[in-house]
């Protein structure tokens, strides 16, 4: 399976589009950092570093990011084709799948990382501007970053899991994206009292962005972590079966 | 069997004893209502180049993908040197294949793609190079797939399939978007790889390039076995001479006399069946009559073609 792994790093780091990607979530973690920072409001500018609500920019962004890397994962493959030598190079199916798994949650952790350096390289000089004496606990923001990976690695194998299942790169993310920003909305307010067991809540609640309604961040990270796996199962059952026509 | 009077064919086609590159056996394949294979069973042996034929939707390409362990036969079995292509250890080095043109993302550069490929193979990345040369995409290997022609699409799906210096190559249908230049190129390869004693299958509905490339054919309809044959013998059943002479009326009863089947068909002009240029000449020479034109004509790969197809669909 090491060769499967490299080759599928491979795949990442010679395709412009996921560079292009990368520089999307820098960019749009960085204007939410000015904007959160700037805006005023009711932010406080004067908490420690790791309660800043300007990370909050990287907290909700990223972990997107991450669904989208790994929704492209395999519906890339199906959509130009290329699965085909890929299935002929790897005919073990749940391999390919394995090695999906492991270089593209890597993609997330990078992804991730970076949203989080940009959060801070934006945000601090300009709290320093506005005259605020930044202050900080290394081990609490160490654990604010610890959560962001978790999630945005957790996103993104439910992006893997989703996108083989589905297979067309349209219908996947157009369908995943319709359920987080509007139908799990929606079903929240018929059914308040599961709302926080819906895989987005899951998610806020492993990083920790409105937590007085959610789980506590460990047990969000087991119920995504079982999102992930039943996405990625059904998946990989599917995958077994199917002709690749 | 007579040596003597079969055409000169590589001896290597005499032999297909032991494993059979490829072995399909009473394989079966429904989609739904549809029967793209039935009960199908042949073997692709090394040292000949096979033409897989057959017209549109006969299912080689389902038959085909069956072989490669893409798709999964409803009844029956597909081996590749006695093993399901999934259960080969190294299925790269062992079957080299070819199934579309489009089989890349276009925004990853040709040679890149290559690269990817050659990783999951664990096949050395110097190899990427040397097989770009070999396929003719040197000076464009660093351009985005996508802004290939048809033709260097091509070129670069049988790159692919060439990574792994394999036993086996399965192509479907390669000669499309292929120039003249390029199918002489691409008998040459296919040529050269039988040549090393390995067996190459190809599949195609165009027949005419089908015998420039191919030795043995296998001739599918409906997803059922027509006919597995060397090509020559799928067109030398119905083998016709035309002859020029000044003195029809005399070769035709000299002819006719020896019990052959002769027509007029022009002016000086005779068409004699089952019968070679050689006996033909004799005849004539023994009768005193002058010969300006002898000329073979043999049945087209595409005549014998739809004969067999034809009587199949009735």
């Amino acid at each position: 399976m090491r060769d499967q792994i490299a080759s599928e790093f491979r795949k990442l780091t010679t395709t412009r589009s996921v560079y292009a990607m990368l520089g999307g979530l820098v960019a749009v973690v960085a204007i939410g950092v000015v904007a959160i920072v700037t805006g005023g409001g009711s932010t406080d500018l004067q908490a420690p570093l790791e309660q800043q609500a300007f990370l909050h920019a990287s907290l909700t962004i990223a972990p997107l990011f991450g669904l989208l890397l790994g929704l492209r994962s395999f519906t890339d493959e199906f959509r130009f084709g290329s699965i085909v030598p890929t299935l002929l190079a790897s005919p073990v199916r749940s391999r390919v799948l394995g090695a999906k798994l492991v270089a593209t949650t890597g993609g997330g952790v990078v992804l991730s990382l970076a949203a989080m350096a940009i959060t801070i390289a934006v945000g601090v000089p300009l709290l320093l501007a506005k005259g605020v004496e930044v202050t900080l606990s290394t081990g609490a923001l160490g654990v604010v970053v610890g959560r962001l990976v978790a999630a945005t690695v957790l996103w993104t194998a439910i992006g893997v899991g989703l996108g083989l299942a589905v297979r067309h790169q349209v219908a996947a993310i157009a369908g995943t994206l319709v359920w987080i920003l509007a139908a799990e909305g929606l079903l929240s307010g018929l059914v308040p009292d599961v709302a926080k067991f819906f895989p987005g809540a899951a998610g806020f609640a492993v990083v920790g962005v409105n937590p007085a309604d959610l789980l506590t961040p460990g047990l969000g990270a087991l119920l995504l972590g079982g999102y992930a796996l039943v996405a990625v199962a059904t998946g990989a059952i599917l995958m077994q079966r199917r002709d690749i026509a | 069997m007579e040596a003597s009077s079969t055409m000169d064919w590589p001896s290597a086609y005499r032999a297909p004893l032991g494993l059979p590159a490829i072995s399909v056996r009473g394989v079966t394949k429904r989609f739904g209502r549809v029967t793209a294979v039935r009960d199908l069973s042949l073997e692709v042996h090394p040292g000949v180049v096979t033409g897989f034929l057959g017209p549109n939707g006969a299912g080689k390409s389902t038959t085909l993908r069956i072989v490669l362990g893409l798709v999964s036969p409803t009844e029956g079995s597909a081996t590749v040197l006695g093993m399901p292509y999934a259960s080969l250890r190294t299925p790269a080095r062992t079957v080299g294949a070819v199934l579309e043109t489009q089989s890349f993302n276009p925004l990853r550069s040709g040679r890149n793609h290559l690269r990817v490929l050659a990783s999951a193979s664990g096949i050395d990345q110097r190899r990427v190079d040397e097989v770009l040369e070999m396929v003719g995409l040197a000076a464009a290997a660093r351009r985005n797939a996508g802004t290939y022609s048809l033709g260097m699409r091509q070129r670069l799906s049988l790159g692919a399939a060439l990574l792994g210096d394999p036993r086996i190559l399965i192509l479907d249908e390669p000669a499309n978007g292929l120039d003249p230049q390029g199918i002489r190129w691409l008998r040459d390869l296919l040529r050269n790889f039988a040549a090393e004693g390995k067996a190459v299958l190809v599949s195609s509905h165009v027949l005419t390039e089908m015998a420039q490339l191919a030795d043995e054919a296998i001739v599918i309809n409906r997803g059922r076995l027509v006919r597995q044959a060397p090509i020559a013998e799928l067109t030398s059943g119905s083998r016709r001479l035309r002859v020029v002479t000044s003195e029809v009326a005399r070769l035709e009863s000299a002819l006719r006399e020896r019990g052959l089947g002769v027509v007029r068909t022009g002016d000086g002009e005779l068409q004699v069946s089952g019968v070679d240029a050689v006996r033909v000449g004799t005849i004539a020479f023994e009768t005193g009559v002058p010969v300006f034109g002898l000329a073979e004509h043999e049945t087209s790969l595409e005549d014998a073609f739809l004969e067999l197809t034809e009587e199949e669909g009735r």
